[in-house]
């Protein structure tokens, strides 16, 4: 025990004659596991969030000229901006059909402050598995608003108060407000860690009545705001719908945007009452004019694939940086040990067993790796903490900061073993030494 | 009853092609308490034997019992553990670490003995005081005379209280009157009943000793006791 200790202070020592080399090492490490962490949590919170998602909700319809992954993003997390609308008839239809178990509408057009103003109906809040903090549930008026814990937060609302939206989602000031049309806040929800946190649910006529006497100004807005939706989904369309799109009609619904005032819809999700009828669903509701219907696990897997890709660049990159950081340690490591070969042979010849001067170099490498393996997670989780806060209050993705992920297990043990096997390096150089030539040296 | 006895100790170095025989069956035996010079030619083996004795070497034929025990065959770390409990080496170029103080130097024996903090800081300033450095226990290396430099060492051959103290020319690396101070220590050492080998060229130093070993060619040439000559100034009495 007291030999241990011993050794452990030696190295401690020596370390703190090369403070700086300790200090670059420890922090190389450190850096490369905060960069491990923050992928590896973003990417888990980023696929939980998705599936739970499209497990509720397997399919869904939005419109046929939309990149399916630009369809989820907006409905499920709603980053991206909604594009393009669908008829409420097609809703209807879906929602009398047998095969169908539940089916939301989505109207998403405006938002307080950049969060969205999502209409919808009352099922489908009374469907969320997220109970109210204050207020009711109580959509039955068409000024009637549920807000996500979030929302209700940032915008400093609470029940009873009124508020207005403005059109388009990204909260810019010079936006058109929609002053004329007020809603009272009726219900806030608990914190759920989902997109719902975020949003401000409103029935979905009143989506439509807000828009309906307005077409003038929003005509303008709309053909500005248009070009640029063009732009976004024709690269979309390019990577994910290539082959499957006709040009013509992408053109048509393009240039006909109907107004919101003509009962329109962003998108629908679809719960259908039994797995099997989901690809037949897909494919019934895909037949109808500028309408597709996406299997939403099937467009996750894709999601998932482009998310994959960039996760795959940062973890090769996450690695490098592993690699040089421990390379850095083994240079520092030799080097001190070349530096004091001679008092590694004072010491052999002072009656020390190889063993103990093996583990003194093995007990630094450990702990310039344990170090770094120490700063790293603390730093990369507190940096989690501090980032998921602000990525759950910009997108409602919970991010569990605490959460060990397998990449940083990885992680943590490749450094560890690592440090082992340089260890190991120590412990040879210092048995080969020649302790009488050393000794001898002038 | 000898402290240490090598018979026909022989050390041959295996250079590829061919054998070289450096000790070719050395009889030595040296009992506790005294104090012998090894003097020899350059390359006559001193150096071989000396490691041997202390345990850094081990021979290629032949026995060396120290203290009862036959030190032929041991592990390496049961050698390590002889040379950190019966053997005090001093050497000629006094191998102290540069970045640590006189006192650090005198405690490396006990660091990794499990011997408390507490208790090396005690046992070292003993040692320091002993060879009249205490005023000195915090100064470097680089801040000491190389005469202060060799006390330094030497406290640290003592700190564990060894069996025996082997010194490989102490005074090569120093000018002949601080070379006459340390001898003057070994005396003193010598006097507390301290068992002592050194090596040297000089017969001025050998002088100090009371048994005189020769070697020439890895032989023991000639092995003579004879009457210590009488220091030339009276000791300088170190603090206790
Ligand atoms: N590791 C070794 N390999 C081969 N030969 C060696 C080795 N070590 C010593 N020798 C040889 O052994 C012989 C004796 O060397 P040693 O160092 O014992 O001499 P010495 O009496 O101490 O000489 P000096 O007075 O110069 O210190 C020399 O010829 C030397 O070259
Ligand atoms: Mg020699």
């Amino acid at each position: 025990m007291t030999r241990l200790r011993s050794i452990v202070y030696v190295a401690w020592r020596y370390l703190g004659h090369r403070r700086l080399a300790t200090t670059v090492s420890m922090l190389a490490i450190a850096a490369s596991l905060v960069l491990v962490i923050a992928i590896g949590l973003m990417n888990l919170s980023v696929k939980r969030a998705a599936i739970d998602s499209s497990l509720r909700y397997p399919l869904v319809i939005g419109p046929k000229n939309v990149g399916v992954v630009q369809l989820i993003m907006s409905t499920i997390f709603q980053i991206d901006r909604p594009s393009g609308t669908i008829p409420y008839d097609v809703f209807e239809a879906v929602e009398k059909d047998g095969r169908v178990a539940a089916a939301v509408p989505m109207a998403v057009a405006d938002s307080v402050r950049g969060y969205p103003i999502v209409g919808t109906s009352r099922a489908y809040l009374d469907s969320l598995p997220i109970g109210v903090k204050a207020g009711t549930i109580d959509l039955s008026d068409e000024h009637d608003a549920v807000l996500g814990a979030e929302a209700a937060y940032r915008n400093s609302l609470n029940v009873g108060d009124t508020f207005t939206g403005t059109h388009g989602l990204t909260g810019d000031e010079e936006a058109h407000h929609h002053e004329e049309f007020g809603y009272v806040v009726r219900g806030i929800l608990n914190e759920s860690g989902t997109p719902s946190d975020t949003s401000i649910y409103v029935p979905v006529e009143s989506i439509w009545a807000v828009h309906a006497g307005h077409h003038h100004p929003h005509d303008d807005h709309d053909e500005d705001e248009h070009h640029e939706e063009v732009g976004d989904h024709d690269e979309d369309e390019h990577h994910e719908e290539a082959g499957e799109h006709d040009e013509a009609e992408e053109h048509d619904d393009d240039e006909h945007e109907p107004a919101w005032g003509d009962r329109r819809l962003t998108a629908i999700l679809v719960r259908p009452a039994s797995p099997a009828f989901t690809a037949i669903l897909e494919r019934e509701i895909s037949t109808r004019a500028g309408v597709q219907a996406v299997d939403t696990a099937r467009a996750i897997r894709r999601l998932m694939t482009y998310v994959s890709k960039g996760e795959r660049m940062v973890e090769a990159f996450s690695t490098v940086t592993l690699a040089v950081a421990i390379a850095m340690v083994l240079v520092t490591l030799v080097m001190s040990l070349n530096e004091r070969r001679r008092e590694l042979a004072l010491m052999r010849s002072l009656g020390v067993r190889q063993g103990t001067l093996g583990a003194v170099a093995m007990a630094e490498a450990l702990i310039i790796c344990l170090g770094g393996v120490i700063i790293g997670t603390a730093l990369g989780h507190v940096l989690a903490a501090l980032g998921g806060r602000l990525i759950q209050t910009r997108f409602g993705i919970a991010v569990d900061p605490w959460q060990i992920t397998r990449m940083e297990t990885g992680a943590v043990i490749l450094t560890l073993v690592a440090g082992q096997v340089l260890a190991l390096a120590g412990m040879v150089f210092t048995a080969r030494m020649n302790v009488i030539e050393e000794i001898a040296r002038e | 009853m000898s402290l240490l006895r090598c018979i026909d100790l022989v050390k041959a170095y295996d250079l590829g092609r061919h054998r070289l025989e450096v000790l070719h069956g050395v009889n030595l035996s040296v009992a506790a308490g005294e104090y012998v010079a090894v003097m020899g030619p350059s390359g006559s083996g001193k150096s071989t034997l000396m490691n041997i004795l202390g345990c850094l070497d081990t021979p290629s034929s032949g026995q060396y019992i120290l203290d009862d025990l036959a030190v032929a065959g041991l592990s390496d770390d049961a050698l390590a553990e002889i040379r950190n409990s019966k053997i005090g080496f001093v050497f000629q170029t006094f191998n102290l670490l540069a970045r640590q103080t006189a006192q650090d130097n005198v405690e490396l024996p006990l660091i990794y003995a499990g011997v408390p903090a507490s208790e090396r800081r005690k046992k070292s300033m003993r040692a320091l005081s002993r060879v009249g450095l205490a005023a000195r226990a915090h100064h470097r290396p680089n801040e000491l005379s190389g005469g202060e430099r060799q006390r330094v060492a030497i406290a640290r051959a003592l700190i564990n209280e060894p069996s025996i103290l082997l010194a490989d020319e102490p005074t090569g690396n120093l000018d002949s009157k601080t070379g006459a101070e340390i001898m003057r220590l070994f005396d003193e050492l010598h006097a507390e009943n301290n068992t002592i080998i050194i090596v040297t060229h000089e017969e001025d130093i050998a002088h100090y000793a009371h048994r005189v070993v020769r070697l020439r060619d890895g032989n023991v040439e000639s092995d003579e006791r004879h009457a210590r000559r009488a220091p030339a100034m009276p000791s300088v009495k170190v603090n206790l």
